[in-house]
């Protein structure tokens, strides 16, 4: 008897295993052209800003603003953790300036230009389609593509539909968390704007921390069975903890784009 | 009492131990927030100086930052100092080799009169360690303009 609610046991855990993808099959282009320069394009702001009428529409594009810089600013970190080449953000700038290439080219069409004039493997893009608040809680609707410039295949597309949680009082009003208070002041932020900020950097970190480990490192293609993120992804952060889901392709259409 | 001061030279000695175990100097991050949300010459000039002095501080400890040196490079470019910024830019090629693509065409695009001089003068400091007087910057700028002035009249005579 025991022995076979072990084995059940086991199985189980052996199918939920098989069940979430691994590396070398989400990641496939990575291992195969082993990219190690990535460039980080400008951020796709597609968020809505308010017509400037009142203090509060202002208060809120500003929080937009800072929360858009700060994604931009905290994408190359988890990358370079894992060993790749990341171009820094001044340089980056200048490069954009000098492309000049238009967004759609960027997500579909021939990147050559940045493999054959600067040696650049990849590209990053994110885009930020919405940010949604409600009672305090904020939601960011992100989409992740990294493009290969040698044969413009992606080699990364994951959408993530991000939560900051805020705990509430008993009278359901929002309450102000120490770890928030601490960060906003850290920057010289108000609240809302370190909510933000807070929560695209540990999106960053969640969605680029788990890019296959760089050629350039000796670790290269030990992780290739290790499991990968999904493609659709539910991130929640709440009192100090990430709880990360599945989420539907439906889900997550109905929310960013409905 | 004999305890209590081996007691002081343990917590000495592990408080050293730990402040010599550097970690990675990261740039200031309001200064490149405030950068990314403005990229004015004032936050610029801001994020330069920062640049500078991370540099120095990675001098000390070995550490280095791919990147850093081509945005610092990039900074002194926007700032008139063209020779400095040719050191940097060859600085970031010699010590990662990958960034060689995209530092030779910024080069190309930014400082074309330096695209063959790959020299690298090892006694060029990051601003903040060495504040040069802006009289002394323009005479070191002159004196290393004309230099290469001269370095491409014998390279054309030749």
């Amino acid at each position: 008897m025991k022995q076979s609610i072990l084995t059940v046991f086991v199985l189980t855990l052996l199918l939920g295993a098989c069940k979430s993808e691994k590396k070398i099959n989400s990641y496939e282009d990575i291992y195969s052209e082993r990219p190690t320069v990535i460039y980080l394009a400008p951020i796709n702001d597609k968020a809505e800003r308010r017509v400037e009428k009142y203090p509060t529409d202002i208060e809120y594009n500003n929080e937009i603003n800072s929360a858009k810089a700060y994604l931009y600013q905290t994408m190359s970190a988890p990358l370079t953790k894992n060993g790749y080449y990341v171009i820094g953000p001044v340089a980056s700038q200048q490069i954009a300036e000098d492309i000049d290439m238009p967004l759609k080219q960027m997500r579909n069409g021939d990147l050559s230009v940045f493999r054959n004039d600067y040696g650049i493997d990849a590209i990053l893009m994110v885009t930020l389609h919405k940010w949604k608040d409600e009672n305090g809680k904020k939601t960011a609707f992100l989409e992740y593509q990294m493009r290969s410039t040698k044969t413009n295949v992606d080699m990364l597309h994951t959408w993530v539909m991000a939560v900051k949680q805020v705990s509430t009082n008993l009278k359901g009003d929002p309450i102000t968390l120490n770890n928030d208070t601490r960060f906003a002041k850290r920057f010289g932020m108000d609240n809302g704007t370190a909510q933000r900020c807070f929560l695209v950097e540990k999106v960053n970190d969640y969605i680029l921390r788990d890019l296959p480990t760089s050629s350039l490192r000796r670790q290269f293609e030990k992780d290739q069975y290790k499991s990968a993120n999904p493609t659709y992804i539910k991130y929640i952060w709440m009192d100090g903890g990430a709880d990360v889901q599945n989420c539907t392709a439906e889900e997550y259409e109905s929310n960013a784009f409905l | 009492m004999k305890h209590l001061f081996r007691f002081i030279l343990f917590f000495v000695s592990m408080a050293a131990v730990a402040a010599c175990s550097s970690s990675q100097p990261v740039v200031d991050p309001p200064t490149l927030l405030a950068f990314c949300k403005d990229p004015s010459s004032a936050n610029m000039d801001n994020l330069s100086k920062n640049y500078a002095s991370m540099i120095n501080k990675t001098r000390k400890t070995g550490l280095k930052q791919p990147g850093i040196y081509s945005d610092y490079a990039v900074t002194l470019v926007k700032q008139g100092r063209r020779a400095e910024a040719n050191t940097w830019f060859n600085k970031e090629i010699a010590e990662f080799a990958s960034s060689r693509g995209y530092v030779m065409q910024l080069k190309r695009t930014l400082l074309p009169e330096y695209v063959n001089d790959n020299t690298i003068n090892d006694s060029i400091q990051a601003e903040s360690d060495s504040v040069l007087p802006p009289e002394k910057r323009a005479a070191a700028e002159k004196r290393a303009a004309s230099a290469l002035d001269e370095k491409n009249e014998k390279q054309n005579n030749d």
